[in-house]
């Protein structure tokens, strides 16, 4: 095979991280010692559990379990492989720690080459394998299969072996990270194949936190050369580890080296690269004291202000508040108002969506004044945007003005704006702003609010999409609330009733819902005058599912009402419904009925009624001749001699 | 604003893994096909006891021709099965980029066993296995339909004999054309387009770069390319392979040295007509007013115009799950067995043919 | 009583578990799929259909847009439903759709009823998805297998109140009357061909007559056809899904056939909208359509692009 290959081929044959190839920067008598004591283990001549006979073995009960293993392990189904693998903390447990650092982990290392989702597997067990090799001082024995794990092309593999290596160096001490981890993060940054070098990156924080002052300064430059890769997976790679690198760095270190390798990131030519730089940018930012900021970040913050890549842009217009308040310098922040404003006028749509979710956070750093003068009027361009998940974005984002406004500004240069939103064409953002309106409502007051927005909401209380319709039924409790019954009866009343009857079920059932807030807060003589006859006159609706409503409303105010009036005005629909030729409307009759029962005995002079009146209904309904209408009827009889017991 | 995310995402690795279980697993299912593939491969090797052995066309076909198009300008290899003189369907096939005809070498003959009075005409295209042209590099879709186009009036010129194009990848764009420029003058009975949907191709592009740039360029040996083809996961069928790699390989004889295979045809050079190749693909197909076969190695690959189409009836969807892009090679007898079955479903509709329900009286008082 | 061996309280746990999108076990699947067994065999392969009635088209697994069914059409039992197949295969929750729909079947045998579509098949099923959502969330073949076995017994065709004939695909040319179908043995996989899988694949088209289907199987039909069994069966209407239309119903043939589509944004890409059609007790009709759910969470439709297509 090797000696048809006349041309070299970087891609089709990736070889194994060679054992003994090492950053030559890197003190190696660790790592040699590491390789002489890994020779113990290789278990070339013979391996023990291959070759485990249970005639000879002592305890065959747990040779036996291995045999299993080693023939699922070797299963044509993936299955049988995967369950292998997953059991294999229990085998480890009957082998005893001893065993399991011997004899399986050189297994699992030699024998394992498998799928990608069988190395998954593995590469997560492994993570939580210390218990079984005998705890935190022996947990560096783990290492050399994740490290084979690491060096993978599949990247979902790669990273779980990365991040299992990163779980067991979280406890382990200073000299293991020294002997064992530094020597693997060599090994793989060393890897020829690109996949070992970007797996390595992510291991370089949690070296480098616990290693030696010296080990330090390797590890920094050994990840400088990662920075430096030809291949831009790794320079990705190394871009996303630097976040959590620079929070391991002293401010020290910080500004020697981790300024450096984000300025190499910011002048890659690839535009994948660069965007990753902003969330180191913030933990820089974050680490340094705001004249270091200035001293040492204002270069690279104009530099990725204008970079030409959109897609870099679009980060930095989602992360512009949290840069902002990292920064902490006043003058820099102020800088980066003027970024936002200009980030809402770019030219991709992608971007000036991203700065609206940004609104909020800019509010509190920008004076009102500045925000009256420089960034409402791009606000209002963008109320405008030709895109409308950017005008989504800002309909959900910009009510958060409210407060810094006040009243009266909110009014004059707030209100026309929401205004124009809550007539856009596409819902969601009609959506967007409805479920804001209790921001502006705390701000202006309902008085306001129903002045200037009504007529809005009145027409979005007819859209064609049932959700902006439900959005605003759920804000009418709230309305009536604040505005008194008259102005209920005479504004919102025949809306109320009209939801009633919308075609979409949602909105029938929000409806009745509805209904019984007002109740709770007008009382029940209003309910009697309007509210309970009109209910029941919908009974005699033509189609069924209008007369369930009825049926439906019942059930839901009942707890609502007082015994009287069921007596007066529900029951004798009740009744009337039980006869009712449809069976759904028969046994919602049933179901209706395990809510009124409770309200009639609840009070002295309708509890006679429960026998009277009550049990005659159910006792017809439980010969009804369709069996969802006993079934219910009887659930309903058991639940109402329950309660009078 | 998802999809961008999305974007952003696959820039953190460059293969595009979304870190949705649901869809790593999908992705090991691929992995696995392909696992299994290799296997299977692994296993039909030994029983060919190693032997990886070219292939000759005379195993597959009944004729070699060479069809001067246009003189000193265009000299066509053509294969055949059954006389251009037979009475029953023309099956005429174009291979995909980078392919030849023995692309569907096995599954011609297949298909001809099953329909002795059929016609399979397959041939190599301009810039491909042993066809000559003056201008090997005009591989526009407009070049390729007309040069098609005189092939097949050559080769039938007064014919009413229904003909089903049948066309793999680029191969399908052409004649999905050829269908729309024929259609008046010949009786266009089928169109079979195999494993290429506009929307899906086009983006591929992207990928198909680095793909190809990756791809091996030389071997030692013919039988070193099939292995190379096979070992990728490209070929699941041994015997496709080896009829069909040894015609894309062209030997290269420097003094002093030892021979040395190259590919034939170096795809990345036709890259300019790419686009030109399938926009408008989609539409054009369901276009044709005839049947279509549509056959794909995964349902995913369907654009958003075919799917609703799809869903409409318009046209027939054939799946072989995981075969990967070379389906008729890799599937020669299945394949071939669809193509038939497709043929012989579009013959007219005859009405005496289909049994009638007669229900029983006594039985129907019953019910 | 009615369900001597499967309580109602454990049906009614399954149902409001199912409600949330969240499997039932494997075990309990192969329950569910032997009572639904012995619920189903009793129906006729015309099964008659009281109105008033929703009529529903395919949902192919989009369990959210089901859910957003649901709430514009009504809960059940309170609305009564007829499905007209397609119920897995293509969407991301086949498993969790079928198994509702089955469990709201065994609950509530008169207030829903469940027809077979040419997905209910063990074949398609393969191709489509079905079956590797299955293995994937079960790790196993079984629930498909349960499932899948299941569908034989699904009726082909449902009528409402003698007048409105309900079917997955359209009318078979081995077919002229409702007692043809009555008498197919139906439990077994859809056939390649034949009348019982023209009842599951065929469209109505504009041509007249009788027309090979471009699908591969089944038949197109057109007005005359329609017209003439509707007249000699008395039925005033055919209602059929199985063809994604844009407006997610669609009446053709001088109102003899309407299509009903029930999956909005058909595979998550399709854009278009979906209907229900409902039947109230005066026979009357009235369509509902609408769009899908907002989605939360639900994985992203990134489909993997393959190498090259050369």
């Amino acid at each position: 095979m090797d000696n048809e290959h006349m041309e070299t081929e970087p891609v089709d044959q990736p070889s194994s991280p060679p054992k003994d190839s090492f950053i030559p920067e890197i003190d190696s008598s660790a790592a040699a010692d590491v390789e002489m004591k890994d020779d113990l283990h290789e278990p070339s001549e013979s391996n023990p559990i291959v070759s485990a006979d249970s005639s000879k073995s002592p305890d065959s009960e747990i040779v036996y379990p291995i045999a299993v293993l080693i023939d699922e392990l070797k299963h044509e189904d993936l299955n049988f492989r995967l369950k292998a693998i997953k059991s294999l903390q229990t085998i480890a447990l009957a082998l005893g720690p001893q065993r399991t650092r011997d004899e399986l982990i050189p297994f699992l290392d030699e024998t394992i080459d498998d799928e990608d989702e069988v190395l998954l597997a593995l590469a997560e067990e492994l993570g939580n394998f210390v218990p079984c090799v005998g705890g935190v001082e022996y947990s560096h024995i783990l290492l050399r299969p994740l490290e084979n794990l690491a060096s993978l092309e599949e990247t979902v593999v790669r990273d779980k072996a990365v991040s299992s290596i990163n779980t067991i160096s979280q406890s382990t001490s200073q000299e293991q990270v020294e002997n064992f981890l530094v020597p693997c993060i060599a090994r793989l940054s060393e890897g020829e194949w690109f996949a070992s070098r970007a797996g390595a990156t992510k291991l370089y924080p949690i070296a480098f936190e616990k290693a030696l002052p010296d080990t330090q300064t390797l590890l920094l430059n050994g990840f400088e050369k990662l920075c430096k890769d030809d291949t831009p997976m790794v320079r990705r790679s190394a871009a996303i580890a630097l976040n959590e690198f620079i929070k391991v760095m002293s401010v020290d270190v910080v500004i020697s080296h981790g300024l450096k390798f984000a300025s190499l990131f910011l002048n890659d030519d690839q535009d994948s690269v660069r965007l990753l730089i902003l969330d180191p940018l913030v933990s820089i930012a974050k680490a340094l004291s705001a004249e270091q900021n200035v001293t040492y970040l204002s270069e690279s913050l104009n530099q990725i202000y204008t970079d030409k890549s959109w897609r870099v842009r679009f980060v930095l217009g989602e992360k512009l508040v949290e840069l902002a308040n990292a920064l902490k310098d006043p003058s820099l922040q102020n800088n980066l108002s003027e970024v936002a404003i200009k980030l809402m006028q770019d030219q991709e749509a992608e971007v000036r969506g991203a700065v609206c979710t940004q609104i909020s956070g800019l509010s509190e750093l920008i004076p009102l004044e500045d925000i009256i003068d420089k960034l409402l009027p791009h606000l209002e361009l963008l109320s405008e945007d030709p895109m409308q998940h950017v005008r989504a974005n800002l309909a959900k984002n910009i009510t958060s003005l409210c407060k810094k406004f006040g009243p009266e500004r909110t009014i004059s240069h707030l209100l026309p704006i929401f205004l124009r939103i809550l007539k856009d064409s596409f819902p969601e953002v009609r959506l967007n702003i409805i479920s804001q309106l209790d921001q502006i409502n705390q701000v202006i007051g309902i008085d306001q609010l129903s002045q200037s927005l009504l007529p809005a909401i009145f027409e979005l209380a007819e859209d064609k999409q049932w959700r902006v319709r439900l959005a605003i039924i759920e804000y009418v409790p709230l309305l009536a609330s604040e505005l008194g019954v008259q102005f209920y009866d005479e504004k919102l009343s025949n809306l109320s009733m009209s939801w009633l009857g919308d075609p979409v079920y949602s909105i029938r059932q929000a409806a009745t819902v509805n209904l019984k807030s007002l109740i709770d807060i007008f009382g029940i003589d209003w309910a009697c005058k309007s509210v309970i006859p009109k209910i029941m006159a919908m009974a005699t609706h033509p189609n069924y599912l209008y007369r369930i409503t009825t049926v439906f409303a019942i059930t839901t105010l009942a707890p609502s009402i007082t015994p009287n009036v069921i007596v007066e005005l529900v029951l004798p629909t009740v009744e009337s419904l039980m006869a009712d030729p449809i069976p759904n409307i028969r046994f919602n009759v049933a179901k209706s009925i395990e809510a009124i029962a409770p309200v009639l005995s609840s009070d002295k002079s309708t509890s006679d009624l429960i026998d009277s009146r009550i049990k005659p209904i159910l006792e017809k309904l439980l010969s009804d001749q369709d069996r969802d209408v006993r079934s219910f009827a009887t659930r309903a009889f058991q639940k109402i001699d329950v309660a009078s017991k | 604003m998802k999809w961008i995310r999305a974007i952003l995402k696959t820039a953190e690795s460059q293969s595009t893994r979304i870190t949705n279980m649901d869809l790593h697993k999908q992705l090991f299912k691929r992995q696995s096909a392909l696992g299994e593939n290799q296997n299977t491969d692994f296993a039909t090797r030994n029983r060919l006891s190693g032997s990886l052995k070219p292939l000759i066309w005379d195993q597959y076909f009944e004729k070699n021709e060479q069809v001067c198009l246009i003189q000193d300008d265009l000299t066509v290899n053509v294969y055949l099965n059954g006389s251009v003189a037979n009475t029953g369907p023309v099956y005429f096939i174009h291979h995909g980029a980078g392919l030849s005809a023995m692309s569907f070498g096995v599954m011609a003959k297949e298909l001809y066993k099953k329909d002795n009075t059929s016609t399979v005409v397959c041939f190599d295209c301009r810039g491909h296995g042993l066809t000559a042209a003056a201008d090997e590099t005009d591989l526009s879709l407009t070049r390729l339909v007309s040069d098609s186009e005189l092939l097949l009036k050559y080769l039938f010129n007064d014919s009413k004999r229904p003909i089903i194009l049948v066309g793999h990848s680029m191969g399908g764009a052409v004649i999905v054309s050829l269908a729309l420029s024929l259609q008046t003058s010949y009786d266009i009975a089928g169109i079979v387009v195999v494993d290429v949907v506009e929307g899906t191709a086009i983006n591929s592009f992207q990928f198909a770069k680095s793909v190809l740039v990756l791809k091996r360029k030389s071997f030692p040996s013919i039988e070193s390319a099939i292995k190379y083809q096979i070992n990728t996961g490209d070929s699941s069928n041994t015997e496709s392979a080896c009829l069909s790699v040894p015609s894309l390989l062209k030997k290269i004889t420097t003094p002093g040295k030892p021979d040395l295979f190259t590919w034939r045809t170096n795809v990345l050079d036709t890259s300019e007509h790419w686009t030109g190749w399938y926009e408008d693909l989609s539409k054009k197909f369901l276009s044709v007013k005839t049947a279509k076969l549509l056959v794909l190695a995964e349902t995913d690959r369907l654009d958003k115009e075919l799917m609703i189409a799809q869903m409409q009836g318009k046209f027939q969807l054939v799946l072989f799950h995981g075969s990967g892009h070379l389906i008729q090679e890799n599937h020669p007898y299945e394949f071939a067995n669809k193509l038939h079955q497709f043929a012989n479903r579009n013959k007219r509709l005859d009405m005496s043919t289909i049994k009638r329900m007669v229900p029983l009286p006594h039985k129907k008082q019953d019910s | 009583m009615e369900t001597s061996d499967l309580g109602f309280e454990l049906l009614d746990k399954w149902i409001s578990k199912l409600f949330e999108c969240t499997k039932i076990s494997e075990a309990e699947v192969k329950q569910l799929c032997e009572k639904a067994k012995e619920v189903l065999m009793t129906e006729s392969n015309v099964q008659p259909v009281k109105c008033p009635v929703t009529v529903c088209g395919d949902i192919h697994g989009q369990f959210h847009d089901l859910a957003e069914l649901f709430k514009i059409g009504g809960d059940s039992p309170d609305t009564n439903y007829l499905f007209m197949g397609d119920y897995v295969d293509r969407g991301y929750y086949s498993v969790e759709t079928v198994s509702l729909l089955v469990a709201m079947k065994i609950r509530y045998p008169d207030r829903i009823t469940i027809l077979r579509g040419n997905h209910e098949s063990r074949q398609i099923t393969q191709v489509y998805g079905f079956y590797d959502e299955c293995l994937r969330k079960y790790g196993n073949a079984d629930v498909w297998k349960h499932f899948t076995d299941l569908f034989d017994y699904f009726p082909l065709t449902a009528l409402i109140e003698d007048q409105i004939l309900c079917l997955h695909g359209g009318l078979s040319p081995s077919i002229d009357s409702l007692d043809h179908i009555r008498f197919l043995d139906r439990v077994q996989e859809v056939p390649h061909e034949g009348p019982m899988c023209d009842l599951l694949w065929s469209d109505p088209d504009d041509r007249c007559g009788w027309g090979i289907s471009p699908r591969g199987a089944g038949y197109t039909f057109g007005q005359d056809i329609s017209e003439a069994f509707n007249r000699k069966n008395g039925l005033s209407l055919i209602a059929r899904a199985h063809q994604l239309v844009m407006d997610g119903y669609n009446w053709c043939q001088d109102k003899n056939v309407v299509t009903i589509f029930s999956a909005p944004n058909y595979c998550y890409r399709c854009g278009n909208q979906a209907a229900i059609m409902e039947i109230d007790e005066n026979m009357k009709y009235t369509f509902l359509q609408f769009d899908p759910a907002p989605r939360r969470g639900e994985p992203q439709v990134t489909r993997r692009t393959p190498d090259y297509f050369l």
